[in-house]
């Protein structure tokens, strides 16, 4: 059961986050006492000669006064198997043999059934070898016929299904190439239907597949053979968070400007707007913007209510959503405005340089609180904490800022980290920091400033009253660390080794310049004369 | 386009104004909403519980126990997370007809162990997942207390009142989170259980935050 919920509005106005849930009843069944009452007698419905060697059976259900437990199929007085199952091929017969088939049901307290009916079945004959030299045409070829074929490709897996017009037995080969070196699966049934699935492939990757048929007298068919492809990893990351996210009053009406992630493909930055503090998540708010657009004037807003919180979500091609980016804005005059700085948050202390970390007396006993050593940030493969003296990254890269989950009483949920601006440290942005994607961290991503310089990066932990509690500071150096890294390519080289890459690299250049030269030139020539 | 969210003192509102060829499709395999603000909603869908059998039957049981245990994955887009509550049809949850096993009585918190006595028998459950609420987590001697999921500890008894027994935090699709909900009879020394089929009818429901 996997259902989409919806509740249903009583009016067509669509209204803000709708909630459903979904619900499952089940019993739980124990018996007391001695069970001594045996489930009902099954009745075995067919027993049919499937091929040489296999009898497929099949038999009604019962019931028990408790649970059944399962069915002992009997061939010629005999137990043969123990199913719960309400059928059962019969494999491994010798070719026109005769078998008595019953069965007989049981229960948890191994009370039997009665014996059900009796069907007498013979497995099926090799079909005749013809007489050398005969010119009778008696024997038929038979071969097996595809009637349907689906392959379900999956990330790592892929799944086949067959469908023929009678029963066969099956084979499936594969492998990356048409020697199928990568394996096989011989299915010892004769069946008219066979699903399997293929697992541990590579993804995004193409095989080629073989599927043969073998009739129940042993013919053999190649069905089908073709080609299938895994799918690609499905992009479940959060995206980077958009920059530089500014909200500043004008008037009554909020003028909202930020910076999409350059290089980034993305759906939509959708902005949310609350008056009771940050919206978290992208239904936490009215939705006053929702486009590729970098400016947006809230209209109206400031007269009604201040501060007034705005939170920027970028949603990528995947669906999946970005932390947010946060910004808070006063009426003009209104208690608390901040006119130099209108996104600052947080009242802890901002470092001057190097780590720091405060917490509020209010704080109680034993909540948990981050050390500078779990406060994280990640760029590339490099992963450095606040606990270190001095914190690098690359302005062109983006980075994420993480903390362990368990780093933080639960009740804290509320993180926001604060970044001034390298070349202006009245500016600066805040992002939210949002649980990620296996539960393990608080994170954001935040995407390359592209800026260098010395910015500070402040993370404060709210409580559920909204006030912050802890403050945790540090320095990062923003540097074009890709610039450094060709620097250091051509330190490492001659002189004569740098002019000669920087010919190889202009030489196409200058082909392409002489060949449009020399076509302008023919075609301006072939028109004078 | 107007619209949007307002508040007052007393009334909180959200509308959209100006759309036609709006609402809700739905076909098999899909839903389609249509319109401004259509698609703020969450999702949440919870696995089919199967039927629980009880082995051993309690008969003959002195001093033992009867176990048996149910599966369900909760899976939700809701940011805030979820929360899966269990609720007994009837009180005591275990009956027989006339006859019944009482519910496990395990105080102000959850019992670490399952307790039972000389001459009685009871019925209990003990829920373990990732999310597992609080109430059933444990520090390794006692529950309502630390941050463990200790197999099999934490049990108490089911009751006709909603009790929640996982919440999630934030969204877990695709993949969803697993509760596994152990049941047991305790039959103590000496205890009559009147002979037949015993049967607890359960619900789980699971409810996005």
């Amino acid at each position: 059961m996997r259902l989409l919920l919806s509740i249903l509005i009583a009016f067509s106005l669509s209204t803000q986050a709708v909630f459903a849930d979904d619900t499952g009843s089940f019993a739980i069944k124990v018996f007391g006492g001695t069970d001594v009452e045996a489930p009902s007698t099954p009745t075995l419905l067919s027993a049919i000669p499937i091929a040489t060697d296999q009898i497929d059976l099949l038999w009604t259900p019962v019931t028990d006064n408790f649970v059944v437990s399962g069915y002992v199929v009997f061939d010629n007085g005999a137990a043969i198997a123990t199913t719960t199952q309400t059928s059962y091929s019969d494999l491994g017969l010798i070719a026109s043999s005769s078998h008595t088939y019953f069965i007989k049901a049981f229960d948890p307290s191994f009370n039997y059934s009665s014996s059900s009916n009796i069907l007498t079945t013979t497995t099926l004959d090799y079909p005749p070898v013809p007489t050398t030299g005969s010119n009778t045409h008696s024997s038929t070829v038979v071969r097996t016929v595809l009637d349907e074929l689906q392959i379900t490709p999956g990330i790592s897996t892929s799944t086949f299904y067959i469908k023929t017009a009678h029963p066969a037995r099956f084979e499936l080969r594969w492998g990356r190439t048409t020697d199928y070196e990568l394996g096989y699966i011989v299915y010892d049934h004769f069946v008219d239907t066979y699903e399997t699935t293929l697992t541990d492939l590579e993804p995004s990757t193409m095989y080629e597949y073989e599927i043969v048929g073998y009739t129940p007298y042993g013919n053999e068919t190649i069905l089908k053979k073709g080609q299938f492809s895994t799918l690609g990893f499905k992009d479940i990351f959060a995206p980077q968070n958009v920059n530089r996210f500014t909200a500043t009053a004008d008037g009554s009406n909020v003028k909202l400007s930020w910076q999409p992630p350059q290089g980034e493909s993305y759906q939509y930055v959708r902005i949310v707007r609350n008056h009771f503090g940050f919206p978290s998540y992208p239904q936490d708010g009215a939705v006053v913007y929702q486009g590729k657009g970098d400016l947006f004037v809230d209209k109206d807003i400031l007269n009604l209510y201040s501060p007034v919180y705005y939170t920027a979500f970028l949603v990528d091609e995947a669906g999946n959503v970005s932390s947010g980016a946060v910004a808070k804005v006063f009426a003009v005059g209104a208690p608390g405005t901040d006119d130099t700085d209108s996104i600052s948050e947080g009242n802890g202390t901002v470092p001057h340089s190097g780590p720091s970390a405060s917490t509020s007396p209010s704080v109680p006993a034993g909540t948990r609180m981050p050390d500078l050593s779990e406060i994280f940030l990640i760029q590339a493969d490099s992963k450095q904490s606040f606990a270190d003296q001095v914190l690098t990254l690359d302005s062109t890269t983006a980075f994420v800022l993480s903390i362990p989950k368990e780093a933080v009483s639960d009740n804290l949920k509320t993180i926001i980290v604060r970044l001034t601006d390298p070349t202006n440290t009245k500016q600066s942005s805040s992002f939210l920091l949002r649980l990620n994607k296996d539960k393990a961290a608080y994170e954001a991503v935040v995407a390359a400033l592209n800026l260098e310089g010395t910015s500070k990066v402040i993370v404060d932990v709210y409580d559920y009253k909204a006030a912050v509690v802890g403050t945790f500071g540090q320095q990062i150096i923003f540097k074009n660390l890709s610039q450094k890294n060709a620097e250091i390519i051509f330190k490492g080289m001659s002189l004569g080794d740098i002019t000669l890459l920087l010919s190889l690299l202009t030489l196409p250049v200058l082909i392409g310049i002489l060949a449009v030269f020399f076509f302008y030139r023919r075609k301006h020539h072939g028109r004078r004369y | 386009m107007g619209g949007g969210y307002s508040t007052s003192t007393s009334y909180q509102q959200e509308s959209t104004a100006g759309e036609i060829a709006t609402g809700e499709a739905t076909s098999t395999n899909y839903q389609l909403k249509a319109g401004y603000q259509q698609m703020q909603e969450v999702y949440i869908s919870m696995s089919t519980p199967t039927d629980v059998t009880m082995t051993p039957s309690l008969a003959g049981l002195t001093g033992g126990t009867s176990n048996g245990s149910t599966t369900v994955t909760v899976t939700t887009d809701s940011p805030s997370g979820y929360s899966l509550t269990i609720t007994a049809a009837t009180n005591p949850a275990m009956q027989n007809g006339i006859y019944t096993i009482a519910d496990y009585n395990e105080g102000a918190d959850p019992d670490f162990s399952y307790v039972v006595s000389n001459g009685a028998a009871s019925f209990g459950f003990s829920p373990s997942s990732i999310d597992v609420a609080s109430a059933f987590k444990d520090n390794g001697s006692l529950c309502n207390t630390g941050s463990l999921d200790t197999a099999l500890s934490c049990w108490a008894g089911l009751t006709t009142s909603a009790r929640i027994i996982s919440q999630g935090i934030g969204a877990n699709h695709p993949s969803g989170a697993t509760t596994t909900i152990n049941f047991r009879v305790g039959v103590g020394n000496g205890a009559g259980i009147t002979a037949g089929l015993y049967t607890a009818t359960t619900t789980l429901t699971a409810l996005p935050l």
